[in-house]
């Protein structure tokens, strides 16, 4: 299925910037740049979904991750990371580097030896209808309602319901809650179950353990020094 | 007409009063109890009766075969037994309880006072019964069965006064050598058996061989095995010098276990499987090793300063005659000759025994003029002398001369050459002979075991062990009676039992045809009886040359000891090399004990095992314990505690995974 | 714009993220190297749908809506990996404090206490 230039261009406008942002983050030794990086590379791994046609995923992508996780990163940056020390190199980098090339060895031998099936394979003349050319009418009953088309020249889906033209985001919206309910669910337990998780971790120490009687001295020396110096 | 159970008797007999003596009297009446004597003397008395009732058993009715009788039948082991009684087995049977019964007689004064008299008189009932055992046998296993018991009895009894090292050690070195013999007997039997179990029966093998079912080259190779076995036994060389050392047991039992019986057993073996030599390609082994032997013992007994040590150096010669003998395919002669000298030489060593009573020690150097003291055994060894000599008429003219005869005439270069040898070793035999007796009883009393202790502590060694405090006086009758009858019968046996003429109620040539033509079980053809000696014809030159030569024997021997023409001393020192050779025993002992046992078998291979043990073996726990933990200690390398360490564990790992299913699908 | 070509530069940012997680030596660099390595992923994921039918497309059963909608189960698996690399990113955070907390460093080299 031939694509035109410009997506081309920004397919691979896309994945230079997502390289060369990764690029610096596992490199640079200050951990701010990294940081910052980091938040670069995810904005250009949004562009690609958007290059890839997946809309709904790009936009989860540009608001969780550049949104919420870059800043976390740096949060964690500025309160921890004594800036000056910085990451520095460690002994294993030659077999770190010769097993990262492993991978990308294997998977490209894969990538490029397997007989993908594309688009062009499939051979039901309704889903190519449904794909290819413009509206089909699908049965009756509940999935009656349901028109589903595609712009000629790609796969993207697109769904009309009675005229209106949508994106994949609903589409995705009906598998979520109609295959993938169990997985959405569970999805949902695990958050809670990480947010209960960091809670605990993040907690102050109980009375009577040391960190605790560390603080109380701080805290005494603190309240020495300020009566002192009041 | 003797029935089996009486025949299964005769063996039963002395071993009863081994039981009696070895169990109730030596633990309930004392271990010098002289009825222990009694009960010996007793039994084996009734075997000699059951033996002359089998004997005229068989002259009247032929030989005897009982039923043979089922043993081991497990799996694929089909083993029989029983018992054989054919000619040669009644004159064995005859010997060996006679000899025996008078050396038992013999021995009641001559162990008279021995602290472990009970167990001297278990130990001779027990080799009785295994000798008569042995040539009962119908079945080969069965004799080596026997063969085995002869073998411990003549340890037990070689080495009866324990307490003396060289005695422990002589019976050791007896029982290792035959031992060594015996593997081959032990190889020949098994060879059989793996040919055809059924051959294991005596009868059986004689009817295979005379319809040829065996292979001479199986024959042969069988043959050999048992031809080790009677070299073994019978002190043949190169398994000959443990008889010389089996003198440190008692003088009696040396007379009747080295002299009349165990180590006739050899000739015994070769004699009951005289088909199947006769049938192979080893004869020409057996005359050549037996003539060897016999002029070989005889230069060794020229020289020998003991008196029975000469004597069992003539004991190994006369056997050499014998084996000689079947060599050439003179059975009937060799059988003859063994029965003559059972006579003569157990009256030998029993006169032995009397001289040692008499002056105290063994060594001929410090005996002289006993003639005066002890007419009766001076006489009677005289006698016995003259017929191992081999001068008419006494009985061993007859037997040896049959031997060089049947030499003579057979023709063959094997019998040419072995007729040379026996004619040199009859010189050298009464050569030696006499001078032993010429030393004994002749010239001047030398001091006697006294003296010998004396000079020995003069010259800073210990004493000789056995001697005793000299007695010049002749011996109790318990001890000359037995001597003298020998003596007798070493006279008359010769003539009257195989004359060459019709003498009355004997036939001619009748020991000879008793025991080839008339045995049907052995010799089934009248012509395989007359080739074995059945006919011996009376070669004039040959006897005439071995009287000759026996004469010049005696002769010299007097006039070296008796005149002192010749200086013995002298002779010495003019073939000085020579001299020393024969002296030391042409060194054989040193051989076997120092270069084969020290050397060869306990440094390199005794030695090398044990280092492979120690080393290998011992240390196999401490490498394998070693590598392991090695092995393990290195894998533990890889958790040093980084987790990054740990990452590109896991991945390396994933990406083998999927190189797995890339390469591999 | 092939599928073979969106894979590669899925692995090489996987491949990237690998060599960080295993070559530095802050644990917070360690950790924005594992969300390269998610992204790598999802990447991948989202080509495949993009690019390859499903099998309920591929095969002769009569088609349905639901065989339509299957084509979108690469995104459906992307929101999912999102979701959870952000709880997981959370939690790492929470790691890191504590780790910082116990030892006042967050050199990954120090926490070596479970060593041979």
């Amino acid at each position: 299925m031939e694509v035109s230039t410009l997506t081309n261009v920004a397919f691979w406008g896309a994945s230079a910037m997502t390289l060369g942002f990764a690029l610096i983050v596992v490199t640079q030794r200050d951990v701010f740049r990294a940081a910052i990086a980091l938040a670069g590379s995810f904005l250009g791994v949004g562009i690609l979904y958007f290059v890839l046609s997946a809309e709904f995923v790009g936009v989860v992508q540009i608001l969780v991750y550049v949104g919420a996780i870059s800043v976390l990163m740096a949060f964690a940056v500025m309160f921890i990371q004594d800036v000056t020390l910085g990451s520095r190199p460690v002994k294993g980098r030659l077999v770190g580097a010769a097993v990262a090339v492993l991978i990308l060895a294997a998977v490209a031998f894969t990538a490029v030896n397997t007989d993908w099936a594309t688009m062009d394979d499939i051979t039901d003349p309704v889903a190519i209808a449904a794909l290819t050319e413009g509206y089909v009418e699908i049965g009756t009953g509940d999935d009656a309602t349901v028109a589903i088309t595609a712009p000629e020249g790609t796969t993207q889906l697109v769904v009309e319901n009675g005229g209106v033209l949508v994106d994949s985001t609903g589409a995705l919206g009906v598998l979520l809650i109609r295959e993938y309910v169990l997985a959405f669910e569970i999805i949902g337990l695990l958050l809670v179950a990480t947010l209960i998780g960091g809670l605990l971790l993040m907690r102050n120490p109980g009375p009577d353990s040391e960190a605790a009687a560390e603080e109380k001295a701080d805290a005494d020396a603190e309240a020495a020094g300020s009566e002192a110096s009041v | 007409m003797i029935t089996e159970g009486l025949a299964w008797l005769i063996i039963a007999l002395p071993v009863i009063s081994l039981v009696v003596n070895g169990v109730f009297v030596r633990a309930f009446i004392g271990s010098e109890s002289k009825y222990a004597g009694y009960i010996t003397v007793a039994a084996i008395g009734g075997s000699f009766v059951l033996s002359i009732w089998a004997l005229l058993t068989v002259m009247s009715d032929g030989p005897l075969l009982f039923e043979k009788r089922d043993w081991i039948a497990v799996g694929g082991l089909n083993l029989t037994f029983g018992l054989i009684l054919d000619q040669l087995t009644v004159i064995m049977l005859i010997v060996v309880s006679g000899v025996s019964l008078l050396v038992q007689i013999y021995g009641q004064a001559y162990m008279h006072g021995d602290k472990s008299y009970t167990r001297y008189y278990a130990y001779m009932s027990l080799f009785t019964a295994s000798m008569l055992g042995l040539v009962l046998s119908r079945n080969m296993v069965q004799m080596f069965v026997f063969w085995e018991l002869v073998g411990i009895s003549s340890y037990l009894l070689i080495g009866f006064w324990m307490d003396r090292p060289s005695a422990a050690a002589a019976a050791k070195k007896a029982f290792l050598m035959t031992r060594f013999g015996d593997f081959g007997f032990l190889l020949g039997i098994l060879y059989l058996y793996s040919v055809n179990p059924a051959y294991m029966d005596i009868e059986t093998l004689y009817n295979a061989i005379a319809a040829e079912e065996i292979a001479v080259a199986v024959a042969t190779w069988v043959a050999l095995g048992l031809f080790a076995g009677a070299v073994g036994k019978s002190a043949q060389f190169p398994l000959h010098s443990w008889l010389p050392d089996a003198m440190e047991g008692p003088t009696s039992v040396s007379a009747l276990i080295h002299s009349a019986t165990m180590v006739t057993a050899g000739v015994f073996l070769v004699a009951r499987f005289f088909p199947l030599f006769e049938y192979s390609d080893a004869m020409t082994l057996v005359a050549l090793v037996g003539g060897f032997t016999a002029v070989f013992a005889a230069t060794m007994g020229l020289v020998a300063t003991d008196i029975k040590r000469v004597l069992a150096y003539s004991t190994i010669s006369q056997l050499g005659y014998m084996m000689l003998a079947l060599g050439i395919g003179a059975y009937a002669p060799a059988i003859f000759h063994l029965f003559t000298h059972a006579f003569f030489k157990a009256a030998l060593f029993l006169g032995a025994g009397s001289v040692h009573h008499a002056s105290g020690t063994f060594n001929m150097k410090y005996m002289g003029g006993l003639k005066r003291h002890m007419p009766w055994t001076y006489w009677s060894m005289i006698i016995a002398s003259v017929s191992l000599a081999g001068l008419f008429p006494f009985s061993g003219f007859w037997s040896k001369d049959e031997i060089l005869g049947h030499a003579a005439e057979v023709g063959t270069t094997t019998a040419t050459i072995v007729l040379a040898l026996g004619l040199i070793a009859a010189l050298m035999t009464a050569f030696y002979m006499f001078r032993a007796i010429f030393l004994t009883f002749h010239g001047e009393w030398r001091g006697g075991g006294e003296r010998e202790d004396e000079e020995a502590k003069a010259a800073g060694e210990p004493a000789p062990v056995g001697n005793k405090h000299s007695h010049l006086a002749e011996s109790p009758w318990l001890m000359i009676g037995p001597v003298a009858l020998l003596a007798v019968l070493a006279i008359v046996v010769g003539f009257f039992s195989n004359p060459t003429v019709d003498v009355g109620p004997i036939d001619k040539h009748a020991f000879a045809h008793f025991v080839t033509v008339e045995n049907e079980v052995v010799f089934p053809t009248e012509h395989a009886a007359v080739e074995a000696g059945a006919e011996p014809t009376f070669n004039f030159v040959v006897a005439g040359a071995s009287t000759v030569l026996a004469l010049a024997g005696v002769g010299l021997a007097y006039l070296m000891y008796i005149r002192g023409s010749i200086s013995p001393v002298a002779v010495g020192a003019r073939l000085q090399p020579v001299y020393r050779l024969i002296f030391r025993k042409y060194y054989v002992d040193e051989l076997y004990e120092d270069q084969l046992v020290r050397r060869g078998f306990y440094r390199y291979i005794a030695d090398g095992v044990r280092w492979f043990d120690e080393h290998w073996i011992d240390n196999a726990n401490v490498h394998l314990y070693t590598w392991i933990s090695r092995i393990g200690k290195s894998g533990a390398l890889v958790q040093n505690g980084q987790t990054q360490t740990y990452a590109v564990g896991m991945v390396i790992g994933v990406v083998a995974i999927v190189a797995g299913f890339l390469l591999w699908g | 714009m092939t599928i073979e070509n969106v894979l590669l530069v899925s692995a090489a940012l996987f491949a990237l993220g690998a060599y960080g997680v295993v070559s530095r030596s802050s644990l917070i660099t360690v950790i924005m190297s594992l969300e390269l390595m998610f992204n790598g992923v999802v990447i991948a994921a989202v080509a495949f749908s993009r690019f390859t039918p499903s099998a309920a497309l591929l095969s002769n059963d009569p088609i349905t809506a639901e065989a339509i909608r299957s084509a979108l189960t690469g995104h459906a698996f992307a929101i999912f990996i999102i979701s959870v690399a952000a709880g997981e990113a959370a939690l790492a955070f929470a790691l890191v404090f504590a780790m910082f907390r116990a030892r006042e460093s967050i050199e990954i080299t120090d926490a070596s206490a479970m060593k041979h």
